[in-house]
C-alpha cells in the first residue's frame, strides 16, 4: 500500500486536471452563467464586421429572447466585443444552430464566414447558412418577433419544415464549402424579413422570417437568387423529395389544386452513335393527389384524368424549365448536372465528356415529366 | 508465476496503438493525395502491411527467450555498427514519444482548450507515461485490453452516425485523377500500419512464445485497415476530399458536427479525452523501449542509463523537452507530423532495422 499511495495520489491529481476540474485557474464558468447563443448573424459594414446574436426565449424562467450585437475588425473580434458588452452572462456559442448573412455581405463573398465556421471550435461545421434578402443579418436577428418569441424560434421552425417544403435541409457550411471547392457554385437558403400574418390591434403585426428562395453562390459570391416560386422546380430537377402544391386547370377550365408526394428524378446522357455526348435528359416522376377542385370534377372519367395529368405534367415542365433557364443564364451548374452526369457515366464516357462546366458546346437538356394521380382525398368527384 | 503477454493482448495493443496515428496522419493526408479514393488507399495498404507483418514475425522468431528487438539487433550486428543502429533506434523512440506528447497536446488545444499552453498537456502526459513506464510491459498490454472496448465503442458510434450523412458525389465517381494519387495515399496508410506493427515489436520481450503468430495478428491488422478505410469513407463522404485535406483533425471536426438521437451533440471533448489512452500507451511503451535500447548501447559509457530508476525519468525529460522545443508552434508541428515523422518511420521500419536483421541472418549471426 505504501508503494501504491503516491501512484494513487498522482493518478487522482492527473485525472482531476485532465477532466477539466477547477484545479487551475480557468475561464470556464458554471452553466447557469452561460447565455446560450442559438443564432449568429454576420454583416460587413464599411470594412468592419457586425456580429449579431440571438437566443431563444426561456419560457421556464419567463424570459423573452435575448438579442445582442457588436462590431469588430473580424468575426472573432466582434464576438469578443459583444461578450465584453454583455451585461451579465458569458456567451456560449457551442449550440448555435443557424448562421445568417446579410445580402450585401453575401455579394461581397461568403468565403470568410465559411472559413470561420470550419475553423471555430465553438461552432458545428454543418451549421445551416441563410442569406437575408434585401436586408441585413442584424435586422433579421434583432427585429424579428417580439418580447415572447424571436428569430431563433422562427429559424428552428423554418429548418424543421424545409425538408417537406423544399425537399432538402438548408445546406450547412461544410456542404457549401465542399460544393464551392468541387463545382465552383452552391445554393444557400434565403430568408426575408416580413410582417407576420398575426393581426394585433395595438402595435401592428410583428416582423417574422419567411423563406425567400435561395441564393446562388458562384466563386464564393452571391450571384443571383432563385425565387420561392422556383423552389418546386429546383426540387423537381434535383431529387423531387419535397411536397409541393401545383395549381392547374382541368379540361373544363376549372382550377384544380394538386399536392405532390416525394418522387424521383433521373438523369440520362444522350449520346450519338460515336458515343459523343449530345444532350441530357432529365425525367421527373411524381405522384400527386387532388387537394381542391374549383367546381365539380370527374375523376372517374379516364379522359378527364388524362387531361388533368397532362396539365400537371405541363406545370412540372414549366416550373423545372424556368430553373434550367436560370442556370443557363447564370452559367453556373448549381443543379450539379456535371457531377450527376459523371455518376451516371462509365469511366470511358467520363474521359470523353470532360467537365461539363468547361465545355464550350453546352449539351442540349431535355425535360420529361410523369405525374400519376393517386387519390382525391376521400371525395368521389364524379 | 510469470505472466506473459497473450495473443489477445497483443491484438488489442496493435489496434489501440494504431488509433493515434490513424486520426492524426491518415485522413487528411489520404484525402489530399488520393482524393475520393482515400478509402481504397487504406484497403490497398493492407496487402503490403500483411507482408511486412509476416517478415517481422519471421525475424521475431529468431529471438531467444526474453530477448527484445534491441538484443536481436545487437546479435545481428555485434560491433560498433550494431550499437550505433540501436542508439539511433533509441533516439528515434524518444523523438516519437516526444512527438506523441506534443501532438496529443495539439489535439486538445485545437479542439477543446484553445488558449492553453502545450506545456501543460505535455508535462501532464509525460508524468503519467513515466509512472506507467516503470511497470512491466505486460501492464501496458493489459491496459490496451482495457482501453479497447470504450475506444472501439466510440469509434463505432461516431462512424455509424456519420454513415447516413455521406454524400455520394463526394465519393464517386473515381476518375483517373483520383487513381493518380492512390499510390501516395496508400503510402500514408502503409505508414500507419507499418508503424503499429513496428510498435508491437517493443512488446516482444514479455510476449508469450507463439502468441505473436501471423494468423493471430492478421485479424487486428485487417481491422486496422478497415478502420482506416472507414475513416476515409466517412470523412471524405461527409466533407469532401478538398475540405478533409485542409482540416488538421477532420475526425474531431466530424464529431463536432454530429447529433446523436436528435438530442446529444457536442461530445467532441469527451471523444478527444478518450484519445489520451492510445497516446498514454504509446508514450509509456516508447519511453520504456528507448530506455532499454539506450541502456544496452550506452550503459558502459553512461552508467546512469543502466539504472532504470534514473534512466526512465531522464528519457521522459528528453521526450518532453523535444515535444516543447522541436514543435513550438502549429506550423512546425504540421511539418513534423506530415513530413519528418512519417519519413523517419518508414526509414526505420522498412530500411534500417530490416536491413541490419537481414545482414545478420545472412552472416548466420541470428
Amino acid at each position: 500500500m505504501k508503494k501504491r499511495l503516491p501512484i494513487i495520489i498522482l493518478s487522482l491529481l492527473l485525472a482531476a486536471a485532465l477532466g477539466g476540474c477547477a484545479l487551475f485557474p480557468s475561464r470556464l464558468h458554471g452553466v447557469e452563467r452561460l447565455l446560450v447563443v442559438q443564432a449568429l448573424g454576420v454583416d460587413r459594414v464599411d470594412g468592419a464586421v457586425r456580429l449579431s446574436m440571438a437566443s431563444a426565449a426561456d419560457s421556464a424562467r419567463g424570459e423573452g429572447p435575448i438579442r445582442l450585437s457588436g462590431s469588430g475588425l473580424s468575426i472573432s473580434d466582434a464576438a469578443e466585443n459583444v461578450d465584453a458588452l454583455a451585461t451579465e452572462e458569458e456567451l456560449f456559442c457551442a449550440h448555435a444552430g443557424h448562421v445568417l448573412i446579410g445580402e450585401t455581405t453575401a455579394r461581397e463573398g461568403i468565403g470568410g464566414v465559411l472559413r470561420y465556421i470550419c475553423r471555430a471550435r465553438e461552432l458545428r461545421m454543418d451549421l445551416p447558412l441563410y442569406i437575408v434578402r434585401e436586408g441585413s443579418a442584424a435586422d433579421a436577428l434583432l427585429k424579428t418577433g417580439d418580447d415572447r418569441i424571436g428569430a431563433v424560434e422562427e429559424l428552428d421552425m423554418l429548418a424543421a419544415t424545409a425538408p417537406a417544403r423544399e425537399g432538402r435541409r438548408p445546406p450547412g457550411a461544410a456542404q457549401i464549402a465542399g460544393e464551392l471547392e468541387s463545382g465552383g457554385c452552391a445554393l444557400v437558403s434565403a430568408l426575408r424579413l416580413v410582417p407576420s400574418s398575426e393581426q394585433r390591434e395595438e402595435d401592428g403585426a410583428p416582423l417574422t422570417l419567411a423563406p425567400a428562395g435561395c441564393g446562388v453562390i458562384v466563386d464564393g459570391r452571391l450571384a443571383a437568387f432563385l425565387e420561392e416560386e422556383d423552389m418546386p422546380g429546383l426540387d423537381f430537377l434535383t431529387g423531387a423529395q419535397g411536397v409541393h402544391t401545383l395549381v392547374v386547370r382541368d379540361r373544363e377550365g376549372q382550377r384544380v389544386t394538386l399536392r405532390t408526394a416525394p418522387g424521383r428524378t433521373r438523369l440520362r446522357a444522350l449520346r450519338g452513335e460515336d458515343g459523343r455526348l449530345t444532350g441530357l435528359e432529365l425525367s421527373v416522376s411524381l405522384k400527386a393527389s387532388v387537394a381542391e377542385i374549383d367546381g365539380a370534377g370527374a375523376l372517374s372519367d379516364a379522359e378527364y384524368c388524362d387531361a388533368l395529368t397532362a396539365a400537371a405534367e405541363r406545370e412540372v415542365l414549366r416550373l423545372a424549365g424556368r430553373v434550367l433557364q436560370r442556370q443557363k443564364a447564370l452559367g453556373a451548374d448549381f443543379l450539379r448536372l456535371g457531377e450527376r452526369l459523371a455518376l451516371a457515366s462509365s469511366a470511358a464516357e467520363r474521359a470523353r465528356d470532360g467537365a461539363l462546366r468547361d465545355r464550350s458546346d453546352a449539351p442540349e437538356i431535355r425535360l420529361a415529366a410523369e405525374v400519376v394521380l393517386l387519390h382525391s382525398n376521400d371525395v368521389r368527384d364524379g | 508465476m510469470r505472466m506473459e503477454i497473450s495473443d489477445k493482448q497483443l491484438g488489442a495493443a496493435f489496434f489501440v496503438l494504431l488509433l493515434s496515428p490513424a486520426l492524426r496522419l491518415f485522413p487528411s493526408f489520404a484525402a489530399q493525395s488520393a482524393g475520393k479514393a482515400a478509402p481504397l488507399a487504406a484497403l490497398l495498404a493492407f496487402f503490403p502491411a500483411a507482408g511486412y507483418l509476416f517478415l517481422v514475425l519471421r525475424a521475431a522468431a529468431l529471438r531467444r527467450e526474453g530477448e527484445g528487438l534491441g538484443e536481436l539487433l545487437l546479435r545481428a550486428a555485434p560491433g560498433r555498427g550494431g550499437r550505433f543502429v540501436l542508439s539511433l533506434l533509441g533516439a528515434w523512440l524518444l523523438v516519437y514519444a516526444g512527438f506523441v506528447l506534443r501532438s496529443g497536446a495539439d489535439r486538445f488545444i485545437v479542439t477543446v482548450y484553445p488558449d492553453t499552453p502545450a506545456a501543460f498537456f505535455v508535462l501532464t502526459m509525460a508524468a503519467a507515461a513515466l509512472a506507467a513506464a516503470f511497470a512491466p510491459l505486460r501492464g501496458a498490454a493489459r491496459c490496451a485490453r482495457l482501453f479497447l472496448p470504450p475506444v472501439a465503442l466510440v469509434l463505432a458510434l461516431v462512424l455509424g452516425a456519420a454513415l447516413p450523412r455521406l454524400r455520394r458525389e463526394n465519393l464517386l465517381p473515381l476518375g483517373p485523377s483520383a487513381f493518380g494519387g492512390l499510390f501516395v495515399g496508400t503510402l500514408g496508410a502503409l505508414d500507419v500500419l507499418v508503424w503499429a506493427v513496428g510498435a508491437l515489436c517493443l512488446l516482444l520481450p514479455e510476449t508469450k512464445k507463439g502468441a505473436a503468430s501471423f494468423g493471430r495478428l492478421l485479424r487486428p491488422l485487417a481491422a486496422g485497415s478497415l478502420l482506416l478505410a472507414l475513416l476515409g469513407l466517412c470523412l471524405v463522404g461527409c466533407f469532401g476530399a478538398p475540405l478533409t485535406g485542409e482540416l488538421s483533425w477532420p475526425f474531431f471536426s466530424l464529431v463536432r458536427s454530429l447529433v446523436f438521437f436528435r438530442s446529444v451533440e457536442r461530445i467532441e471533448a469527451l471523444v478527444v479525452a478518450l484519445w489520451i489512452f492510445p497516446d498514454f500507451l504509446i508514450a509509456a511503451l516508447f519511453l520504456r523501449a528507448a530506455r532499454r535500447a539506450l541502456s544496452l548501447t550506452l550503459a558502459r559509457r553512461l552508467p546512469l542509463l543502466a539504472d532504470g530508476r534514473l534512466a526512465l525519468p531522464l528519457c521522459a525529460a528528453a521526450a518532453a523537452a523535444f515535444a516543447l522545443l522541436a514543435a513550438p508552434d502549429a506550423a512546425s508541428l504540421a511539418r513534423w507530423s506530415r513530413l519528418y515523422i512519417p519519413a523517419a518511420n518508414l526509414f526505420f521500419s522498412l530500411v534500417l532495422v530490416p536491413g541490419v536483421l537481414f545482414a545478420g541472418k545472412r552472416r548466420r549471426r541470428i
